[in-house]
C-alpha cells in the first residue's frame, strides 16, 4: 500500500453552484505526490468526480533547485466573491503557495508563490461575500536546501510571515516577523520564530497572528530557550499595533501553537497549541 | 438607583467567572496533544478542537489518536471523543473547516494509513458522513 500523509485539506460545499449536489474536496500526499480530487456525495455512494496528480519534478531538476517537490496541501477554502472558484493554500515547489482552481473541473486559474515564505501554515477570510481578501501567514526558512540541517533543531533559521492577497494573486502586505534567540549564536542558535495563526476581524479592521517563537525583542529577559506564544495585533495595512508575549511564567516548557489556531468571536480572541498547561495571572500550574 | 446596582453588579460577577474558566486544559498526562483543528462554529455558539493524541489517559491506547471536543464560550466542555470505524481508529484529525451552509464541520483525518474526509455534527460529535480513501491494489 501506498504512504499517505495528510495535511487537512478539505471543504464540503454542500450546494454546488452548477448541479446543486454536494461534493467534498480534499488533498493529500501520497508516496512523494501531492492529489487534489473532488467526491461526489449526492448519490447512493460516494464517487470520486475528479482527481488530479501534481507530478513531481524530475530528479535533474531536483538536483539543481532542491526544495521543488516539497509540499503540503494544508488549506482548500472557497472565494467568498466566486462560487466557481477555490483557493488549495500551503506549500507547493518548495515555497508558500496559493493556488486558485476551478470547482468544475480542477483546472488551475493561476498559482502565486512566496520565495520568501517556505509554507502557509495559517489563512483567514472575512464572512462577508464583497470582501475578496485572503490573510496568510506562515515561516520562512531561509536556509533550506542548502546549510541547514535536516533535524530540525536550534541551528535552523526560521522567521514567522504574514500577508495579505486580492483574489487576483495580488500581494498587498508581507511582512516578516522575527528577532534574535536568547542564546544567539550565529549558525548554532539561530531566530526560532514561526507564525501558526491569523485572523482577521473586518468590523475591527484589526487581524490577530499568532506566532509561536523565541524572539527576545518581545519576551522579558528572564525568558531562556524555549517557544513562548507571541500575541501580535494588526492593523489592515499590517502594521503592529501592540504585542503580547504569553510565557509559562517561571516554567521553562516549549509552547508549541496550534495549525491555524486562532479567531476572534466579537472583541475577543481565542487561540489554542499544546504544552505542559498555561501559568497565567488567573491560573496556576 | 438600586436596579442599576443590582445590574452592574450581577455583570461584574458573571464577567469574573467567565474570565476564570480560561485557560482550558484537555489531554492526558503524557501532554502529547496536538491541535491541528480549531474552529468556532457560531450558529451552535462552539468552540472545537481537534488534533492527534498519543496520551493513553486521554484515548484509549498510547498510538496515535484522532480526538475533538467542543467548548462553550465559557469554557464549559460540551462533548469530547475519539473515533473508531469498527477494527481500526481515526489515527488523527488534520484540519477542519465548516461546511458550506455552516450546518456542520468537514474534517480531514487518516484512519488505517488511508485519508479520511468526514463531516460532523459539531453539536454532539456525531457523523454525518465518512469516507475513506482506499488504495484499491
Amino acid at each position: 500500500m501506498p504512504s499517505y500523509t495528510q495535511y487537512g485539506a478539505i471543504y464540503y460545499d454542500k450546494r454546488d453552484y452548477r448541479d446543486y449536489q454536494p461534493y467534498f474536496y480534499g488533498a493529500f500526499i501520497k508516496d512523494s505526490e501531492m492529489f487534489m480530487l473532488r467526491v461526489a456525495d449526492g448519490g447512493p455512494a460516494p464517487t470520486i468526480d475528479w482527481n488530479f496528480k501534481f507530478v513531481n519534478y524530475s530528479d535533474n531538476e531536483e538536483l539543481v533547485a532542491p526544495l521543488l517537490n516539497m509540499k503540503e496541501p494544508n488549506f482548500i477554502v472557497p472565494d467568498p466573491k466566486q462560487q466557481s472558484a477555490l483557493y488549495m493554500i500551503g506549500r507547493y515547489r518548495g515555497m508558500g503557495s496559493v493556488i486558485r482552481f476551478n470547482k468544475r473541473d480542477g483546472s488551475v486559474r493561476w498559482h502565486a508563490q512566496f520565495n520568501k515564505m517556505s509554507s502557509i501554515t495559517s489563512v483567514s477570510q472575512a464572512l462577508q461575500q464583497y470582501d475578496d481578501d485572503l490573510f496568510l501567514c506562515g515561516y520562512y526558512q531561509p536556509n533550506e536546501g542548502t546549510t541547514d540541517s535536516t533535524t530540525i533543531d536550534s541551528t535552523v533559521n526560521f522567521q514567522a510571515v504574514m500577508a495579505r492577497m486580492k483574489d487576483n494573486g495580488d500581494v498587498s502586505w508581507v511582512i516578516t516577523a522575527t528577532g534574535k534567540h536568547p542564546f544567539y549564536s550565529a549558525n548554532t542558535l539561530e531566530d526560532q520564530d514561526k507564525c501558526v495563526g491569523i485572523s482577521y476581524y473586518k468590523e475591527k479592521e484589526q487581524i490577530a497572528v499568532v506566532i509561536q517563537g523565541k524572539m527576545t525583542e518581545v519576551r522579558g529577559t528572564n525568558k531562556g530557550d524555549w517557544f513562548d506564544t507571541i500575541l501580535v495585533l494588526l492593523n489592515e495595512g499590517g502594521q503592529t499595533s501592540k504585542v503580547v508575549a504569553i510565557s509559562q511564567g517561571t516554567l521553562q516548557y516549549d509552547m508549541y501553537g496550534g495549525k491555524n489556531g486562532v479567531f476572534w468571536v466579537g472583541d475577543d480572541i481565542f487561540f489554542a497549541g499544546h504544552s505542559y498547561g498555561f501559568k497565567t495571572q488567573k491560573q496556576v500550574l | 438607583m438600586l436596579a442599576l446596582s443590582l445590574l452592574f453588579m450581577t455583570r461584574q460577577v458573571t464577567a469574573q467567572c467567565e474570565d476564570s474558566y480560561w485557560p482550558i486544559y484537555a489531554g492526558g498526562a503524557k501532554g502529547n496533544e496536538e491541535v491541528r483543528c480549531f474552529v468556532y462554529d457560531p450558529n451552535e455558539q462552539l468552540i472545537i478542537v481537534g488534533g492527534v493524541t498519543t496520551s493513553e489517559d486521554f484515548a484509549p491506547a498510547p498510538n496515535e489518536h484522532g480526538y475533538m471536543f467542543a467548548l462553550d464560550l465559557s469554557g464549559n466542555w460540551k462533548w469530547g471523543s475519539f473515533f473508531y470505524n469498527v477494527s481500526y481508529a481515526v489515527s488523527s484529525i488534520d484540519g477542519c473547516q465548516l461546511s458550506s451552509d455552516g450546518e456542520s464541520l468537514a474534517v480531514a483525518g487518516m484512519g488505517n494509513s488511508q485519508p479520511l474526509l468526514m463531516d460532523i455534527k459539531t453539536s454532539d460529535g456525531s457523523f454525518n458522513k465518512f469516507i475513506s480513501i482506499d488504495y484499491i491494489d
